[in-house]
């Protein structure tokens, strides 16, 4: 198998995503789903559980597919050409696969098969409003009690939270030291005593909640990975589903970017179609380059993964801060090469642009990520070198 | 950051050569940013040479290893980031190659040993006073009479005219048909009479490109390669490597790394420019890009490498990774600050925590302006990608 082609099986992978994309999710079906309450048409959920999407994140013993981040990156790239609201990220891929990394056996046999099916919906809630994009620094705390835990925290923006069956939750435990409080992960039932939802959609319409946790008392074995620092998994989950958010943005990018090359081709002014403009050119192949190197970047970030956690974060990062640029570039000039039509609500540009333009900030922004970059950077920092003056000493 | 495992075994290989191989004198040169001079040049391409890998792409029949493109572009980027001296490509990737591929045998004979051994160096006579960017408007004129062609005119920005002994040339052998059919590709002795090489001081003080004018020079026919007229034709099929090539990562990957040394150094502040907002900030960014071109690039290394055509696309490889090396000159300059304003001749009281690359670095942040214009200027290289990609 070549490193950054596709090899069949993945090609078919895609052109099932297409097909279903362009003939079961037309514009009729996006409409209901944004109407949806939930922000999620339980039809087109378990469309997507049928076609094997839902397992394909999964472990294979643990009943998934057993699918590489590139097939999940595939699929999601589809999903968001097709401007799909169905919560795939957030549910399937970061909610269920921290789930499957974290989970003991019994677990995972309660509830991995049930998700892969399209029975139950999970979400993850580990934002905080006050710790903007970092997932690790809320202020959430978890307490032992009674055999359990009591947990009291608010969080935000839990992504596909509105309709989910349970939530994975990160919450601080008393610190073993005062400058180290560990992270745990919970696993809490939506109806449980002390629980609120507050449910509220972005302005692309997808749906997302904040939590509420007031005293909520839980028992001892809804803690996830009790064995194991709860850290790693959560950075590698999120790393990862950045990276499949980075692909439906891709996804998102390039049809937006298609819709408007053809527009551009088609409509004349001056006697002529605006796309024979070189100034018109110019900038069209600015977006497409810009939209080859995010697909590029975002596939070696998905590869990383096989090399190390660590690898695969630090091009997490890159492609994040990267796929953030490129999605404001790309809505903000297929606006502008639109004229006052990419204004319009009515007019289908619209829905890409609200797309975009949140999915640039979603999972971190660009800011965020270039500073994580700068932190990987830090880790590479190189050996301190014998002192200038010696070399130059040494070579007179 | 892509490599396989032999590819891994493979670049362990050079960088051991490089470290024992390459003379320390000729290393300070190129760290320093100074220029290299000819009598450089042919002292490590005889080291390159006897190791075989002066011209390891070639195929073996012509003095070659046969290196796929993957081993070649390990190889380019070790050496760049290890301070040897840049290969002329015009001799060693387009004149050698083309040879191989469009010349006659007695070409091949008379030319491709002393290439392979480093002893000759070419130029490439291919832009004119009134033909830049638009080189098929190009007016040196070659009058066949007798058994050689009398040629008049004259070429510019010629690089390393000064340097060379041989130049292969774009001429106009009819005037009667469509601009690109009355084109020759000629081999031009740079010790004819009529040959004059004016060097061009560029404004990064260095005298890298010419004018060479051409008075009645002739050139005996069999210096003719291809057929008459069909020069466009030699001139265009530069392989499809030169073109991956384009994306320069291992020269993107020096600067980076130079970027990062003076990112890291104790500078006196206090603190280094790594922990400074601006500084750590444009560095990731920098950062981002090369990660984004060394992904993109992987990808048509790859089609390569299976023996795969790889289309016009590829054109946003030269793109971006000309406009990149550039974004690192300037962040050079900028974390230089003070010391950035120098030049070799006159610079601050030596400082031992300045790099010794310092006093030069405003020639190569001028020079890297370069690569946005030669080789098809960014300009061209959006009007390829938007006609034969976008199919506008």
């Amino acid at each position: 198998m070549s490193a950054t082609d596709l090899d069949e099986q993945q090609n078919l992978l895609v052109d099932s995503a297409r097909r279903y994309v362009e003939r079961g999710y037309g514009e009729p079906q996006r409409r209901q789903s944004l109407q949806h309450a939930q922000g999620c048409d339980p039809a087109r959920w378990q469309e997507l559980a049928d076609m094997g999407w839902l397992a394909l994140p999964l472990r294979e013993s643990r009943g998934g597919l057993g699918g590489s981040l590139i097939d999940v990156c595939l699929i999601a790239e589809e999903l968001g050409r097709g401007l799909v609201v169905e919560p795939y990220v957030g549910c399937a891929v970061l909610a269920a696969t921290l789930l499957d990394d974290a989970a003991d056996d019994g677990q995972a046999a309660r509830w991995l098969p049930a998700l892969a099916a399209g029975e139950k919906r999970i979400a993850v809630a580990a934002w905080e409003r006050a710790a903007r994009f970092d997932p690790m620094a809320g202020a959430a705390r978890a307490a032992p009690e009674r055999e359990g835990y009591r947990i009291d925290g608010n969080k935000t923006l839990a992504l596909g939270a509105p309709g989910a069956d349970t939530f994975l939750v990160s919450a601080k435990l008393p610190p073993a030291s005062p400058s180290a409080a560990p992270i745990a992960l919970f696993m809490i039932d939506a109806k449980t005593t002390g629980l609120s939802l507050h449910p509220y959609p972005l302005y692309d319409g997808r749906m997302a909640a904040d939590l509420r946790l007031n005293n909520v008392w839980i028992p001892a074995d809804c803690r996830i990975a009790t064995d194991r620092d709860a850290k790693p998994l959560f950075e590698r989950a999120f790393d990862q589903a950045i990276v499949a958010h980075c692909a439906e943005s891709v996804g998102a990018m390039a049809c937006a970017f298609d819709i408007t090359l053809q527009y551009l081709k088609t409509r004349h002014q001056f006697g002529k179609a605006i796309a024979a403009n070189q100034a018109i050119q110019h900038r069209l192949v600015d977006l497409y380059v810009a939209i080859e190197e995010a697909r590029a970047l975002t596939r070696a970030a998905a590869r990383g993964f096989d090399q190390s956690a660590e690898a695969g974060g630090r091009l997490a990062a890159a492609a994040k801060a990267y796929v953030s640029q490129a999605a404001q570039l790309v809505w903000k000039e297929t606006v502008q090469l639109h004229g006052a039509i990419g204004m319009t609500d009515e007019y289908i540009l619209g829905s890409y642009v609200k797309r975009l333009a949140a999915a640039a900030t979603l999972y971190g922004d660009a800011e965020y990520h270039l500073e994580r970059l700068a932190q990987a950077e830090d880790r590479l920092r190189p050996i301190e070198r014998p002192a200038p003056q010696a070399m130059r000493e040494s070579q007179s | 950051m892509f490599d396989s495992p032999e590819l891994t075994d493979f670049r362990a290989d050079v960088r051991a050569f490089i470290s024992a191989s390459l003379p320390d004198e000729i290393r300070a040169t190129v760290r320093a940013g100074r220029q290299v001079s000819h009598e450089q040049f042919i002292a490590w391409h005889g080291i390159l040479a006897s190791r075989g890998w002066l011209v390891p792409h070639w195929p073996r029949a012509s003095g070659g290893q046969g290196w796929n493109v993957a081993q070649r572009l390990v190889f380019d980027e070790e050496t760049c980031t290890a301070d040897c001296p840049e290969l002329n490509a015009i001799t060693f990737d387009m004149i050698g190659p083309t040879l191989i591929r469009f010349g006659t045998d007695i070409q091949r004979d008379r030319f491709l040993p002393q290439i392979s051994a480093g002893t000759q160096w070419w130029c490439q006579g291919y832009s004119e006073p009134n033909a830049g960017s638009d080189l098929a408007s190009l007016r040196t004129r070659a009058l066949h009479q007798g058994d050689h062609y009398v040629v008049s005119g004259s070429k510019i920005w010629t690089s390393y005219a000064h340097y060379a002994d041989w130049m292969f040339c774009l001429v106009r052998t009819d005037t009667e048909v469509k601009a690109q059919e009355g084109i020759s590709f000629l081999l031009i002795d740079m010790r004819s009479p009529g040959v004059t090489v004016r060097p061009i001081v560029g404004i990064h003080g260095w005298t890298v490109f010419n004018e060479v004018f051409l008075d009645n020079v002739e050139v005996p026919l069999e210096n003719l390669v291809g057929a008459e007229n069909q020069g466009w034709t030699v001139a265009k099929s530069l392989l499809e490597f030169e073109r991956l090539k384009l994306a320069r990562i291992g020269e993107n990957r020096r600067r980076a790394a130079r970027v990062r040394e003076i990112g890291w150094q104790e500078n006196g502040a206090g603190y280094p420019l790594m922990r400074q907002a601006w500084f750590r900030s444009r560095f990731a960014e920098l950062q981002m890009r090369l990660l984004a071109l060394e992904a993109n690039s992987a990808r048509f290394i790859e089609r390569a490498q299976e023996g795969k055509q790889i289309g016009a696309e590829v054109s946003m490889l030269k793109l971006r990774g000309s406009q990149l090396l550039q974004l690192w000159e300037d962040l050079t300059i900028d974390a230089l600050g003070p010391a950035g304003l120098g030049t070799p001749a006159f610079s601050a009281p030596d400082d031992p925590r300045l790099p010794e690359w310092a006093p030069t670095a405003s020639s190569r942040r001028f020079l890297a302006r370069g690569y946005t214009i030669a080789g098809g200027s960014s300009e061209i290289q959006h009007n390829i990608l938007a006609k034969q990609v976008l199919g506008l």
